[in-house]
């Protein structure tokens, strides 16, 4: 209230609140004046806190406005013609009021001059209240907008998460299978270890660097460029290139099977474990599913993390500093999801910003209660601007949608911790962004 | 005998080797280079021109880190040194908008959807390599095999 206000309120004070047989005290809860009852009286709270409340459509208490020390209460129905209360007045604190009739009101010719400026500055407070308020209720409401629709995004992945899985399933399994039976049926000791190779790495060369081989094949071997593209994209070493080149390449047509077969059944098991996480991730937001807890180290969870993204850490230098195992109770899968996640996003920042050498840093360490992970690594950090809303579901920075662009990552990773009674922290600067993440080890 | 060449732009190594495991059967006569950036495809780009070879195509995923595949294939077409250069875009992630702007702005011949069957693309391509080559005026025959001939005879009826 203004210092202008101020000044009025002690000289009204002083001219028509204080007599002492005119003051009523109230204790917390009592109700002063009541919805649609008549008042004749203007109050004003010497001390204490009084709210007004009016009855919603489903007969509960809304709260309308909240008046304290050298406020007025009965304003209304005071003034109005009807001299009816709209709404019930009640004591929010043991309180001490004021009052004075309507009588004083025709009888004081200066009575309008007085009260005029008091009045209306009562009524302006009351408009902020209910904009405050309405605002407050927008918010409000936003939220549970977003919060219905991430549930409403759940339960329908939830419902198409089975029928992809069956999917993914068939594929991965069958996959596993040809696997199995392809190396099985191969004869030699070499085409077997050159399939199982294959098979656990993938094509682990740039698309540049076979170009650059390829090339210098092209000179070296007298080859075609087909040939010689062919001969970069296996995993044989030069010194056994020459050796089956000199043999006039009799073996390259199955040896380039092998190899092709064993990429080719890599890439299917990554993209079926890439689709199977996709719809984990979703379904994820809808239903917390609870599994039964078991012992579980951190530190496997983060090998394990690391092997799923094999084809995303594959150019990124991983150190592990574990000076503990971190064994907790909890559901392996939780943990392997979260990590899963913080090496995303680590990893699509350092190529986006094109790291020279991308470093990711794990850092597992306790003390009398706690365990706490770091994931720090060395791409351009996290805008500050964009700090406080990185946890927040459906925040993404990845605009052209990526790989995997749900803007669900962190708000998962959230959601897992806090199921744990953990907490993450981020810290970030140009070089260096660390994910701290703290458990309580029971 | 010059070049021809189709380039594969794809951020995701797994999806450029089965893009280019398709095309394996066009190797005995266009070279397909794979590139896993639009920045690594422009290089290729000026390498294959320096020798004089052609670039007859190119077949570009989308959504890809630092430069997407519709800027990319904007660049080109705004590149007077590839007038006739077939462009397919490959995409996982269709919205309408994105479809506009990449047949406005980029001149994209074909709009592929992932995931794609295999006879489909290569399809396009024989009738968007056939198109290049009478486009350009190089001589057709050493090519033949893997043009499309329903292309070819409508064309060459047409100016004969």
């Amino acid at each position: 209230m203004s210092i202008e206000s101020n000044k009025g309120i002690a000289r009204l004070k002083a001219v028509y609140f204080s007599d002492p047989t005119k003051f009523v005290s109230l204790k917390k809860g009592e109700v002063l004046l009541r919805e649609d009852e008549h008042n004749e009286k203007l109050y004003l709270i010497l001390d204490g806190e009084m709210a007004g409340y009016i009855k919603d459509a489903s007969g509960e208490d809304f709260e309308v406005f909240r008046s304290e020390k050298d406020m007025f209460v009965g304003v209304y129905s005071f003034f109005s013609e009807d001299q009816k209360s709209f709404l019930t007045v009640r004591a929010e604190a043991d309180t001490k009021v004021a009052y004075i009739e309507q009588h004083q009101k025709d009888s004081d010719p200066n009575f309008a001059a007085h009260f005029f400026p008091i009045i209306v500055h009562e009524i302006y407070l009351r408009q902020l209240l209910a904009q405050t308020m309405s605002r407050e209720r927008q918010a409000a409401v936003k939220k549970l907008y977003e919060t219905e629709k991430m549930a409403t995004l759940g339960q329908l992945a939830a419902g198409i998460a089975h029928e992809l899985n069956n999917a993914i399933g068939v594929l991965d399994r069958n996959t596993e299978w040809l696997a199995n039976s392809l190396r099985d049926y191969l004869k030699s000791k070499e085409l077997q270890h050159l399939f199982a190779t294959n098979l656990e790495e993938g094509q682990t060369l740039s698309s540049a660097s076979i170009r650059k081989k390829s090339r210098s094949f092209e000179e070296k071997y007298g080859v075609s460029p087909k040939l010689a593209k062919q001969l970069a994209k296996t995993s044989l070493s030069e010194v056994q290139l020459d050796s089956l080149v000199k043999k006039g390449l009799r073996d390259f047509e199955i040896i380039k099977l092998v190899t092709d077969a064993g990429i080719v059944l890599h890439d299917m098991k990554i993209a079926a474990s890439h689709a199977a996480h996709v719809v984990r991730s979703v379904r994820e937001l809808g239903n917390a599913q609870k599994t039964i807890l078991v012992e579980t180290s951190i530190h496997q969870t983060i090998r394990e993390a690391l092997t799923l993204t094999k084809n995303l850490v594959q150019d990124v230098n991983v150190v592990i500093h574990a000076d503990t195992e971190g064994v907790l109770l909890a559901n392996p899968g939780d943990f392997v999801q979260v990590w899963i996640n913080l090496i995303k996003n680590a990893c699509e920042s350092m190529k986006l910003a094109q790291v020279n050498e991308p470093t990711l840093i794990f850092r597992i360490s306790c003390d009398v209660a706690f365990y706490t992970v770091s994931i720090t690594d060395n791409g351009t950090g996290i805008a500050a601007e964009i700090m406080d809303k990185i946890f927040q579901p459906s925040f993404t920075t990845k605009v052209n949608g990526l790989s995997f662009g749900l803007g669900l990552g962190l708000s998962i990773v959230k959601k897992i911790i806090g199921s744990y009674r953990g907490s993450i922290a981020v810290t970030s600067k140009p070089g260096e962004t660390s994910f701290l993440v703290t458990l309580p080890k029971k | 005998m010059e070049k021809l060449n189709i380039i594969l732009i794809e951020d995701q190594r797994e999806v450029l080797e089965a893009i280019a495991k398709d095309l394996e059967p066009l190797e005995d006569t266009f070279m397909i280079e794979e590139c896993e950036s639009a920045k690594e495809a422009a290089e290729v780009m000026e390498t294959i021109l320096t020798q004089g070879d052609y670039v007859g195509l190119l077949i570009s995923d989308h959504v890809m880190p630092v430069k997407s595949g519709v800027e990319f294939l904007i660049d080109v077409s705004k590149d007077h040194r590839f007038p006739h250069t077939k462009k397919i875009l490959l995409t996982g992630l269709a919205t309408h908008q994105d479809t506009i702007q990449a047949i406005n702005n980029a001149a994209i011949d074909r709009y592929l959807e992932k995931p794609w069957k295999s006879d489909q693309l290569i399809h396009y391509v024989k009738q968007l390599i056939t198109e290049f080559i009478l486009d350009t005026g190089i001589p057709y025959e050493p090519y033949l095999d893997q043009l499309d001939k329903a292309i070819l005879f409508e064309r060459l009826r047409k100016t004969t």
